[in-house]
């Protein structure tokens, strides 16, 4: 029998189903990522093409290498003080073969690695705020920065052992974590940044629909391990998840496009997508917590919701290029706040009740948890853009811009037709 | 939340049956002028 350790052979309480559908899920997570560059590629017009998808490809290759050096222990390291973790796993030393304290079936790495893509996707929503005018060399040291003062910090409060999980803040998947940080950051982005030239005078529409409804069906795709892998066992609880994740994901597409037809006289097909993003959102801290009933309704919520609050920013003249802040910062506070009404322990006996089952503190601490993670990464992320402006300069120039990025920023053509 | 799930799924449905469908016509017909023109 040779020696379990030297052969790589798990420990003994290692279950290879919980690890299979939990490294299953962590590359399920990660196609998220190049589908959210496509579904933001067809968003914006054909001279920023290429620079939209090197967004999101630049940042899945950039946090990869952060997360394993020192974004992870930041996160998920011994608590110091309820805000952050230790620097005990820099480089992922002590992080191997064996579980570690957050999932007792899986190896340690499983479990970093699943999380290393939530922190990839994070800055990559932030994207579509600053699209078609961020100079490049600006965007990598925003998310680098973002990324460890935002981002590790935020994951550690919540689900980290720091002092929002430890007030009982409920947050499956990540709707404080991921979306409110990264849909706050993104309004924070687009105010700082400023309007793209031409805006409100020149037409902006998307130059390929047909990419943006391939990446929100990839992205919706992937979803299932974004939610249904944070059970990170391969049991009810996961299932329960994709079932809530599929079904939010529909009634918001099916509401976006019913209040967008009686809204502008036409089912928008672009909007069927933007609905499901929104679903998909607004159902993320809720998929481990309710039943598929509360789903529909938050499906339901996310579908009006968020459409009307873009109604509010383009109205405000906002120039959120690619609707960040109307769809993950509403929806994922919609999405916290929705936990705390529908959650039940009938789902999940680990949780606690919502206010429809009679615990109307779960919604209080929620709200705690969603105006903790607006306010903080409104003020980091204000900082660190300015800081940034300082010393590289966040936008190109008007001349780069009206050129497009693809060319102005990688000397490159997404086309050459 | 059952009778709120259904409810909502309804809701939808009406809005399906009110909401306009001339302007996809309207607009089918305003393309074809152009074309001709």
């Amino acid at each position: 029998m040779p020696d379990a350790h030297a052969s790589g052979m798990p420990s003994s309480n290692i279950s290879a189903g919980d690890t299979a559908w939990l490294l299953a899920s962590a590359a399920l997570v990660m196609l998220m990522t190049p589908a959210l560059g496509f579904f933001y590629g067809g968003l914006v017009r054909r001279k920023n093409v290429l620079a939209t998808i090197m967004h999101s490809f630049f940042i899945l290759c950039l946090i990869s290498v952060q997360w394993v050096l020192w974004g992870y222990t930041l996160a998920f390291g011994p608590d110091h003080g309820g805000l952050i973790g230790g620097l005990d796993w820099l480089a992922l030393r002590g992080v191997g073969q064996d579980p570690g304290p957050y999932a007792p079936t899986v190896p340690h790495e499983a479990y970093m690695v699943f999380q290393m893509m939530f922190a990839v996707i994070t800055p990559a929503l932030i994207t579509g705020a600053f699209a078609e005018r961020k100079r490049f060399k600006a965007f990598v040291v925003f998310t680098l920065l973002w990324a460890t003062l935002v981002y590790d910090p935020v994951a550690h409060w919540v689900w980290g052992g720091g002092w929002l999980g430890q007030l009982g803040a409920l947050d499956f998947a990540g709707g404080t974590v991921v979306h409110i940080t990264s849909g706050v950051s993104a309004l924070v982005a687009a105010l700082v940044l400023g309007r793209r030239v031409g805006f409100g005078r020149e037409p902006m529409d998307p130059h390929d629909a047909t990419m943006t409804v391939l990446g929100a069906s990839l992205l919706w795709f992937g979803w299932f391990g974004f939610n249904a892998g944070s059970a990170i066992t391969a049991g009810g609880l996961a299932a329960n998840a994709f079932v809530v994740t599929n079904t939010a994901a529909a009634m918001a597409a099916l509401t976006w496009m019913t209040v967008s037809w009686l809204h502008k006289g036409a089912p928008s097909v672009l909007g069927a997508a933007a609905g499901a993003v929104a679903g998909l959102v607004a159902i993320t801290p809720a998929s481990g917590y309710v039943d598929v009933s509360a789903s529909i309704l938050i499906g339901l919520g996310a579908g009006s919701i968020c459409y009307a609050a873009i109604q509010i920013t383009k109205r405000l003249r906002v120039d959120d290029a690619l609707d960040v802040f109307g769809v993950h910062g509403v929806g994922g506070a919609w999405g916290a706040l929705a936990t705390g009404l529908f959650a039940t322990v009938a789902v999940n006996s680990a949780a606690k009740d919502g206010l429809v089952y009679g615990n109307p503190q779960q919604l209080a601490i929620q709200a705690v948890a969603v105006v903790a993670s607006i306010t903080y990464s409104a003020v980091m992320t204000f900082a660190i853009l300015k800081v940034i402006n300082l010393f590289v300069g966040l936008r190109v120039g008007e001349h780069e811009e009206v050129l497009g990025l693809d060319a102005s920023q990688h000397r490159e053509a997404a086309y050459q037709i | 939340m059952e009778i709120f799930a259904f409810a909502s799924f309804a809701l939808l449905v009406v809005g399906w049956v009110i909401a306009p469908s001339r302007t996809v016509v309207a607009s089918t017909e305003e393309a074809e002028e152009r074309a001709a023109a």
